[in-house]
């Protein structure tokens, strides 16, 4: 009996402790998200710049969002562009300086303490980024050949770097006051850099290979995908210089149209792999990734609302609450959560199910994943950013409540459907 | 034989998409020394980079080596021609069909 043939990208990923630790890390700190959100629905009033608020946003992108983005990319990353890992090693060590640095992060910022261990876990954090990047980008300089997707990902480490990097900076500040800039102007450059930069670079060039990948769309000419990556990158470079360096009109005009650009963009080339796939059948991971798309075209006409002549302050606070939760809660969220319903089906199935292929009759990968249980909390969840919005465009406390309990319900629905995929056994 | 090869690679479904290999159109050829007893498969995967490939071809030789007479299983991935969705046999239409999945 021959070995298995050479050249496979399967055989280059990575452990699977390593990437589930990744995922466990991320909907551990889902669950915490969703529950903190509970007890503090109502701090998502006012202007945004309050110290739950921050905790609370810091909770969601440092311990939900990118601990499962980055273990995706460490299994997506070598399947994709055929190159095994550069070193399995520091991905585990980049891993614990996130996760310390990420609960120092958001505890300090929670309680506004902000003496020395602020800055002191923004540096551990900002070093766990950068081994994170460093490791990947070694990694991906021994792939062959880089499409749209590679291209995206690459961007986007670099977006996560300098976002890194002005965060450190304004920890730093909050300590010991440096910048010569605004600060919320630095922390808007910071938080575009992260939100769009990062995961919105990340999640659109997933997402074209992954609609490629498993609903079979083939033939469909990537020009729209590029059109979005450089209308993203000139946008955020342009609004970057504006936020840093002194608000000038026409540069925020400019970097605003871009990304509205981008995100138009990005949306049609999606319809078009939508239009061409093979398999017309879209399961609970796909509706979460539909919605992705709508909640992001929901960020772009907020923001634009956000130029509006004549929004008095208040109005002006609540519209940019409501673009912040449809562009990280929204868009990132609901991809993050989706996108896992397809990645741990398929990471179980692989662990403990493909020995037994050939040998016995066995599941599907996608049938591990409880279907109802999936579905109810797609429902849960886009009921509780749609009252979100509501409750933020409309001024209407009581609703957030409802909504932050609506949410804590689809953390906890997605918890258990995914805990049951992992309780899955041949 | 080629019968009994065939129907066993029948029974190998892809994990994803949920069609047996062959109506999948995985399968480009396949032949078989009598001889030796060895199997020699020509066989393309959806994509290169398709994340299921390595548990595929190792479930594909589990099954052929289950099959009374083959001593040896070799299998040839290749991507040249590609695979596209135009490979899926009637059959496998029907089959997604029958799934929910009306071919486009």
């Amino acid at each position: 009996m021959s070995g298995v043939p050479g050249g496979l990208s399967s055989s280059n990923a990575p452990s699977f402790r390593l990437v589930q630790t990744h995922f466990l890390v991320g909907i551990l700190g889902f669950l915490v998200f969703s529950f903190l959100l509970v007890l503090k629905a109502d701090s998502l009033q006012g202007h945004f710049f309050q110290p739950v608020l921050l905790g609370l946003t810091h909770t969601c992108v440092l311990l939900w969002f990118l601990p499962i983005a980055q273990g995706a990319l460490l299994q997506l990353v070598p399947v994709l562009f055929q190159v095994r890992i550069r070193s399995e090693g520091t991905a585990w060590i980049a891993l614990a300086f996130l996760f310390l640095g990420a609960s120092g992060m958001a505890g300090h910022l929670w309680i506004y303490e902000t003496h020395w261990g602020l800055p002191f876990s923004a540096a551990l954090l900002a070093l766990g980024l950068l081994l994170y990047v460093l490791n990947l980008l070694a990694t991906l300089s021994r792939a062959t050949s880089l499409d749209l997707t590679g291209v995206h990902v690459i961007a986007a480490l670099f977006h996560l770097l300098l976002a890194a990097g002005l965060g450190l900076a304004l920890a730093w500040n909050l300590w010991n006051p440096f910048l010569l800039g605004d600060h919320l102007e630095v922390l808007k450059a910071h938080a575009h850099l992260a939100g769009l930069g990062f995961f919105g670079l990340l999640v659109m060039g997933m997402v074209y290979r992954m609609l490629e990948m498993f609903l079979l769309a083939y033939k469909v000419r990537p020009t729209f995908g590029w059109v979005s990556f450089l209308a993203a990158n000139l946008g955020l470079c342009v609004l970057l210089v504006d936020f840093l360096f002194g608000r000038a009109p026409f540069l925020t005009a400019i970097g605003a149209s871009c990304l509205v650009v981008a995100i138009l963009a990005f949306t049609a080339q999606v319809v078009f792999l939508l239009r061409a796939r093979f398999r017309r059948n879209l399961e609970a991971a796909w509706w979460h990734s539909l919605a992705s798309v709508f909640w992001l075209l929901v960020a772009a006409a907020e923001g634009a609302a956000l130029f509006l002549p004549g929004l008095d302050r208040a109005a002006h606070d609540r519209l940019a609450l409501a673009y912040a939760v449809a562009a990280f809660l929204g868009f990132v969220g609901s991809i993050i959560v989706g996108q896992l319903y397809k990645i741990v089906p398929f990471l179980v199935w692989l662990e403990r199910f493909s020995p037994y292929l050939g040998l016995k009759e066995i599941p599907a990968a996608g049938d591990l994943l409880p279907r109802d249980l999936s579905e109810w909390q797609w429902v849960a969840m886009q009921t509780a950013l749609l009252q979100f919005t509501l409750a933020l465009l409309l001024g209407l406390p009581w609703l957030l409540s409802m909504a932050a309990v609506f949410f804590a319900v689809s953390a906890l629905a997605f918890a258990a459907a995914v805990g049951r995929v992992y309780l899955c056994r041949p | 034989m080629k019968d009994a090869l065939l129907a066993a690679l029948r029974e190998i479904k892809d994990p994803e998409v949920g069609l047996n290999v062959l109506d999948l159109g995985l399968v480009y050829r396949v032949d078989f020394d009598r001889e030796k007893g060895a199997v020699l498969l020509k066989l393309t995967l959806t994509t290169p980079a398709c994340p299921m490939g390595e548990a595929l071809v190792a479930g594909i030789r589990r099954r052929l080596l289950q099959v009374e007479g083959v001593e040896e299983v070799r299998v040839e991935l290749v991507f040249d021609p590609p695979w596209t969705p135009e490979r899926i046999t009637p059959q496998g239409r029907a089959e997604l069909d029958r799934l929910g999945r009306p071919a486009g």
